[in-house]
């Protein structure tokens, strides 16, 4: 079973670098997930959006932990910053991780808020614009950044991977 | 009777209406407080790019973890100040007769500041 593991790579970090992109996978899909649930105004998307405001809260956080982790690499001695460097594609380190790592902490109190949003309307929930509204713009919000992030983070392995 | 009636259900009317903005004064303020978190992540971003980098007096101070380095400092003081603000903005504001649009509106400037904040080009004007 653990044999597989080696597709992901051999190295120290790719595995935390993996369960990182991963998560910022399910991140990603579960803020469109909470957008065609908040679109539709049915009570059962009501109920889905409630849990795909959970995962994108706990799926927030995962990502930034195990972005921490792997930060560490990207900034030792022989890690992916110093290498950006050295070969001149400073902008990558600057425009492209230099803003990733903002854009990514983004999610998690917008995540939050949403979420507390929708279990404090609760039943209330049918009977206020503002709130509906609220949830659906804070949501395009957060998709801006972390896709961002996503896409700016794909970017900077493509260049070197961690 | 029937007055009785009209006038107990416009009562119950008027009080879900008080409830319901009650619980939307609350939520604007979670996000009014990820707004204030957000943009000490940036200010700090900032003051860093303005006082050596993360070898300055900024970056220095903000490095709680040698590994992770200034972002980990940024990130501990952020949800300080977001949860702090958070707690005392709810003490204080949830009860009171306010709109949750115009909270909302300023949640939204200090996300977009904050986002700019962070986008080195806009911080290259200052640095």
């Amino acid at each position: 079973m653990f044999e597989y593991f080696k597709l992901i790579g051999s190295g120290p970090n790719d595995l935390s670098a993996a369960i990182h992109g991963g998560l910022g996978i399910i991140l990603l899909a579960s803020f469109i997930w909470a957008v065609e649930a908040v679109l539709n105004k049915s009570p059962e998307a009501f109920k889905r959006l409630k849990i795909g405001s959970i995962v994108m809260a706990a799926a927030s956080f995962l990502t930034i932990a195990y972005g921490n982790i792997i930060y560490i690499a990207y900034r030792a001695k022989d890690g992916v910053q110093p290498w950006l460097k050295a070969n001149n594609i400073y902008w990558f380190h600057t425009l492209g991780m230099e803003f990733k790592e903002f854009a990514a902490l983004f999610s998690f109190p917008l995540a939050i808020a949403i979420a507390y949003t929708l279990f404090t309307m609760s039943d209330d929930w049918f009977k206020s614009d503002w709130a509906r509204k609220t949830v659906k713009i804070s949501l395009f919000i957060a998709i801006f950044f972390t896709f961002s992030a996503f896409i700016l983070g794909a970017a900077v392995t493509k260049a070197k991977a961690i | 009777m029937s007055n009785t009636v009209t006038t107990e259900s416009r009562t119950s009317s008027i009080t879900n209406t008080v409830t319901v903005k009650v619980k939307e004064v609350k939520s604007a303020i979670a996000f009014l407080a990820a707004g204030l978190g957000l943009l000490t992540v940036s200010i700090l971003n900032l003051l860093q790019s303005l006082t050596g980098g993360a070898k300055g007096s900024v970056g220095t101070f903000l490095t709680l973890h040698q590994g992770i380095g200034p972002y980990s400092g940024k990130q501990v003081l952020s949800i300080l100040v977001w949860v702090i603000a958070w707690v005392v903005l709810n003490k204080s504001l949830a009860n009171k007769d306010l709109e949750p649009a115009k909270i909302m509106r300023w949640s939204y400037i200090l996300i977009v500041v904050a986002g700019l904040l962070v986008f080195p080009p806009v911080i290259g004007l200052f640095v």
